[in-house]
């Protein structure tokens, strides 16, 4: 038990509280006062007489409120009778006073987590407040309307139950008159002693008295039919095996044996003339479908094949004039042919060195190629493809290397050397003839190297050939310097 | 049957947005607490008594 002066948990036999000191013999009667009230409630409730129940452990609280048993017990009585907001009440107060090994806890906890359940229960609540408010108002068939769907959704619920039945009983007609008997006798089903019930089906004797003799009606009737069915059977004694029927032995018959070969002819004639010919076509539709199949293959291996042939003839003719030539060069003068291998050697050479970015090998490579001896129109193009991009590019890296030497740069960082400056610029203007800087820079080596004339030559040939020179007005300036 | 009188022993049901104030509400003393008091007034008057926190 719970010490009404500290609130600790203490044993029913202890005479002081431990923790506060305060003397327990008194309370001690009087938590058995509480206890005798709740005996009383709980076998109430076990003769389904929820209204005592709930008297008498309200009683129990009075003396002792903390009797966790007695509002634990009530709790479950009140959610009975559809009273849930009720039974949260005490089991929520019961699980504060008590908060360990309380099983008002589990019940809180049972009924807070559905949060669906919950809003339908709120709801069902609601809805009988309402209809309470619409009965007092007058407003009673608005009432009945929502009562009856509570009703039938919650037939548990007493106090909703016991509303609806009195309305019935108001409105004074017959068949609602019987409604109201109904739900009185599911309302006493579950409260036998619920006051609001019994007083009104004391107002409906006269549909229990109907009800009563339809009962009996319905009881003769049964008996009737079972006294019947008792005179039809043989008349044995109660406690007395019963002899059915003697065995007797089956005299032997051709019957059965007839029944089975018939119906073994009658299967044999049902297979030949349904059965059968399904098959047949079933079988036929196949053979043709595989036939189908097989034609259009072979149709498709046939023009494959044909196209098989072609390129076979296609290869033999290829075979056929390269092995002409082969025997016409192996026929011809074995040096032809050591100088057309090595010429198709230096362009594939020359193609590769130009693919890796070496344009000045790969110019030099093309140069021993002679484009003359080229009779194959893949060389030919091969040649072309790269021979004009190669050389403008080989003649820029021979310029390049002709500026630094003319300007003591990279290479020639020791100091200028005009005569490799003209080397290179000569090189350059080899593989591009149009280079109008190797001009230029020739001009200025053969200018400062004193030879005038030669010089001039390149001044004139950029001034009066490539107006848009990039060097051209240097070109222009040094012709007048030169007083040209 | 006298319908209003039997209106008027209906109760409205105690709703669950309602529960929290009649936990709040719910009177507290029982008889317990009414036989400590009167013990504790006549001890403060003097006589033995439990002692009372």
């Amino acid at each position: 038990m719970i010490c009404p002066n500290c609130e600790n948990e203490i044993s029913f036999n202890d005479t002081v509280c431990d923790q506060c000191g305060i003397d327990l013999e008194l309370i001690r009667t009087l938590v058995s006062w509480s206890n005798i009230y709740y005996n009383e409630g709980l076998e109430r409730a076990r003769v389904r007489n929820l209204t005592g129940a709930i008297e008498s452990l309200r009683r129990s609280l009075k003396f002792y409120k903390y009797n966790i048993n007695a509002r634990n017990l009530l709790g479950l009585i009140y959610h009975e009778m559809g009273e849930t907001g009720s039974a949260l009440t005490e089991w929520v107060i019961s699980s504060n006073y008590k908060s360990g090994r309380n099983p008002a806890v589990e019940y809180v906890k049972e009924i807070q987590s559905d949060k669906t359940a919950l809003g339908t229960i709120d709801r069902n609540l609601k809805k009988y407040n309402t209809s309470l408010e619409y009965a007092r108002n007058g407003d009673t068939d608005l009432a009945i309307i929502q009562l009856k769907k509570l009703v039938n959704a919650n037939p548990k619920y007493v106090q909703a139950a016991n509303l609806l039945a009195v309305l019935y009983i108001r409105n004074g007609r017959k068949e609602g008159r019987l409604k109201a008997y109904k739900l009185g006798r599911s309302v006493l089903d579950i409260d036998k002693a619920n006051v609001v019930a019994l007083s009104y089906m004391k107002e409906l004797d006269d549909v229990r008295e109907k009800a009563r003799s339809r009962r009996n009606d319905q009881n003769k009737a049964k008996e009737s039919k079972e006294n019947t069915v008792k005179k039809n059977s043989s008349l044995v004694e109660d406690d007395s095996v019963r002899v059915i029927v003697p065995y007797q032995e089956e005299k032997p018959t051709m019957l059965p044996v007839l029944q089975v070969l018939g119906g073994m002819i009658l299967g044999l004639l049902v297979m030949a003339f349904l059965i059968q010919p399904t098959i047949d076509k079933y079988r036929n539709k196949k053979n043709n479908n595989d036939f189908v199949t097989y034609s259009e293959d072979k149709a498709a291996d046939d023009s494959e094949m044909n196209l098989l042939k072609e390129e076979n003839e296609d290869l033999t003719q290829q075979v056929a004039d390269l092995e002409l030539q082969v025997s016409e060069l192996q026929g011809g003068d074995p040096t032809d042919i050591a100088n057309y291998k090595k010429m198709f050697e230096a362009l594939i050479e020359a193609k590769q060195l130009y693919d890796e970015g070496d344009y000045i090998s790969a110019a030099k490579k093309l140069k021993k190629v002679d484009t003359k001896e080229l009779d194959s129109k893949k060389a030919t193009k091969l040649y072309k493809s790269i021979q004009s991009d190669t050389y403008v590019k080989a003649s820029e890296s021979y310029c390049l290397k002709g500026i630094d030497a003319y300007n003591g740069t990279g290479d020639y960082i020791a100091g200028h050397d005009y005569e490799a400056a003209i080397e290179e610029l000569l090189k350059a203007l080899e593989f591009n003839e149009e280079n109008t800087d190797a001009m230029y820079y020739l001009g200025r080596c053969y200018q400062l190297t004193e030879d005038t004339e030669t010089a001039l030559e390149y001044y004139n040939t950029i001034v009066n050939d490539y107006p848009d020179a990039r060097l051209y007005n240097d070109a222009a300036s040094r012709l007048r310097e030169m007083g040209y | 049957m006298n319908f209003e009188a039997e209106i008027s022993k209906f109760k409205p049901s105690l709703e669950i947005d309602e529960v929290q104030d009649a936990v709040y509400a719910q009177k507290t003393e029982d008889v317990v607490d009414i036989i400590q008091s009167i013990i504790s007034e006549h001890t403060s008057s003097g006589n033995s008594a439990p002692r009372r926190r």
